[in-house]
């Protein structure tokens, strides 16, 4: 549980930081990372909530 | 034009019969059936819901806008608030849910109330949410009525359009309270995505390879460019990855899931209705710019006035099939009545359960306050000149003082006197920076949530440790 949630954090982190390291005209490179940040994000967040639902 | 009033029409009337079906399900003389649908919408629909109210006009009309302007970077602001919703949705969230249902919460201020004891604290969160959320609330009447007034070639004028807007709200809204709008949010939700997607199918169709190396020459591709430096970004970003909680209309969302299954397919459905609508609307407003580089849809923006990006959409539509028009139209309608009556409903559900008004006639003055509160919107929006992604960040900014006292509400670090603190130097303190212009060497944004964490942290020490000063405080 505690692992899911640092994650979630720092995808937080990531995704304010990393415009700063994508910059010069990377298109494909912000597309692709920011919906894989997302995507992973979307990943952690719903295994996270599946541990939440079984311990009920 | 016939076509649209047509479309415009069977809309009108497939809201109204969900609203009366919705109507029948409800015990419509229970309050907390009426305002949060007694905790028992399915997963399925609480994530309509919540994606319905999040995702406003301000996507199809503002977002496009951004993206036409400015380019790639306002991917990387909408994706960096959905990565946070997902996070606060996963962290916070089954805290929040758990709580309502323990203590019977109805609207997000009574957790404060609950939590942090000051009646009067909580009257004023009331007021500072209502207020804030005027400006938001006015995107969603602007939005669509530039739409309405834009592909109708004068025949419906803003002003018309505005009312039409206004009366969906009212009587999604009245008729049968939080079903009807969660059931309504559902069908608007549907018809949001399919038409966006309908859009960006067209417009890509349309756009030839050369149209990315013109945006790049541009310097639409990078994150960072003349207008997304960073100093842009994060004043956008700040209150946009915590609205989640800042905003009661999806704080209140929080509490609607029937069980703990249903939480996780709202998540599940909501992360990925965002992802989609996120990367399909900002890729229509940078395919749009692509075409109209190449000289192959005639839009005429002033990029450099900010208020003209409203313009954007309605004038992408205007060169489209007249069916994927009306289509798009109609999505926008949608999203902009499912998120100011979502807005409505909770700000009446707090001004009826959290302000001093007699048990018996909670549901009344609710009633009463849906209509004041349209009225009021209503009014704001005719006056409302500026773009409507401004104006949502603004709302955003003015209830950034509200964050600390929901995250400390739930973790720790309960003070009364820190909550009527922040409650009444918080929201002025936010409000003349949101209005002025004053240069600041970093965003006022960051300003308003650093010294709104400040003030409470300075006041919670003060009656911790010099609990003698605050005693009259005691008694509240």
């Amino acid at each position: 549980m505690q692992i899911s949630k640092i994650a979630l954090v720092a995808y937080v982190v990531l995704s304010l930081t990393l415009p700063y390291m994508l910059s010069g005209d990377r298109t494909m490179l912000t597309f692709i990372t920011y919906v894989a940040l997302t995507t992973l994000s979307i990943t952690t967040a719903l295994l996270h909530l599946r541990r939440w639902v079984e311990v009920e | 034009m016939s076509e649209f009033l047509v479309a415009l029409t069977t809309y009108l009337a497939l809201l109204a019969l969900v609203t009366l079906w919705s109507r029948v399900k409800t015990r419509t003389g229970d309050p907390v059936d009426y305002f949060i649908a007694s905790r028992g919408l399915s997963g399925f629909v609480s994530a309509m819901t919540y994606a319905a109210t999040t995702y406003s006009a301000f996507m199809m009309v503002g977002l496009v806008g951004l993206s036409y302007a400015t380019g790639v970077g306002a991917l990387v602001f909408e994706l960096s608030y959905l990565i946070a919703t997902v996070a606060i949705l996963a962290i916070i969230g089954p805290k929040v849910w758990e709580l309502s249902r323990r203590r019977g919460y109805v609207t997000p201020t009574q957790l404060l109330k609950d939590s942090l004891g000051s009646y009067w604290g909580t009257v004023l969160v009331v007021i500072i949410s209502a207020v804030a959320l005027i400006p938001y609330s006015a995107v969603q009447i602007v939005g669509p009525a530039t739409i309405l007034s834009g592909i109708s070639r004068g025949a419906l004028d803003i002003r018309m359009s505005m009312t039409i807007v206004a009366a969906v709200i009212i009587l999604t809204t009245l008729t049968a309270g939080l079903r009807s709008v969660a059931w309504t949010d559902a069908a608007q939700g549907l018809i949001m995505i399919v038409s966006a997607i309908t859009l960006t199918v067209w417009l890509a169709l349309a756009t030839p390879p050369e149209a990315m190396t013109k945006l790049g020459d541009l310097g639409l591709l990078s994150p960072l460019n003349s207008f997304w430096t960073p100093r842009t970004l994060i004043a956008y970003t700040t209150p946009w990855i915590f609205f989640a909680l800042t905003n009661p209309q999806v704080f209140q969302r929080l509490y609607l899931p029937k069980d703990r299954k249903s939480y996780l397919r709202m998540v599940l459905l909501f992360s990925m209705f965002g992802l989609v609508y996120t990367i399909i609307t900002v890729l229509i407003g940078l395919l749009a710019r692509g075409l109209t580089e190449l000289g192959a849809l005639p839009i005429k923006v002033d990029i450099g006035n900010r208020a003209s990006w409203n313009n954007v959409t309605p004038q992408i539509l205007s060169h489209t099939h007249p069916a994927l028009t009306v289509l798009v139209a109609i999505s926008i309608i949608a999203a902009a009545t499912s998120t100011v009556n979502s807005i409505v409903l909770t700000i009446s559900s707090m001004v009826s359960y959290d302000t001093p008004i007699p048990e018996r006639l909670k549901l009344a003055v609710g009633k009463a306050v849906i209509i004041l509160l349209t009225l009021v919107v209503y009014a704001f929006a005719l006056t409302t000149p500026a773009f409507v992604v401004d104006l949502a960040v603004a709302s955003s900014s003015l209830l950034l003082p509200l964050l600390p006292l929901y995250l400390f509400s739930l973790y720790g670090l309960r003070s009364r006197l820190s909550y009527l603190a922040t409650s009444i130097l918080g929201f002025p303190l936010a409000l003349t920076l949101a209005t002025q212009q004053i240069q600041l060497p970093v965003p006022k944004e960051v300003i308003i949530a650093a010294s709104s964490f400040t003030i409470y942290l300075v006041f919670y020490i003060l009656e911790k440790y010099l609990p003698h000063l605050f005693k009259h405080s005691q008694g509240q």
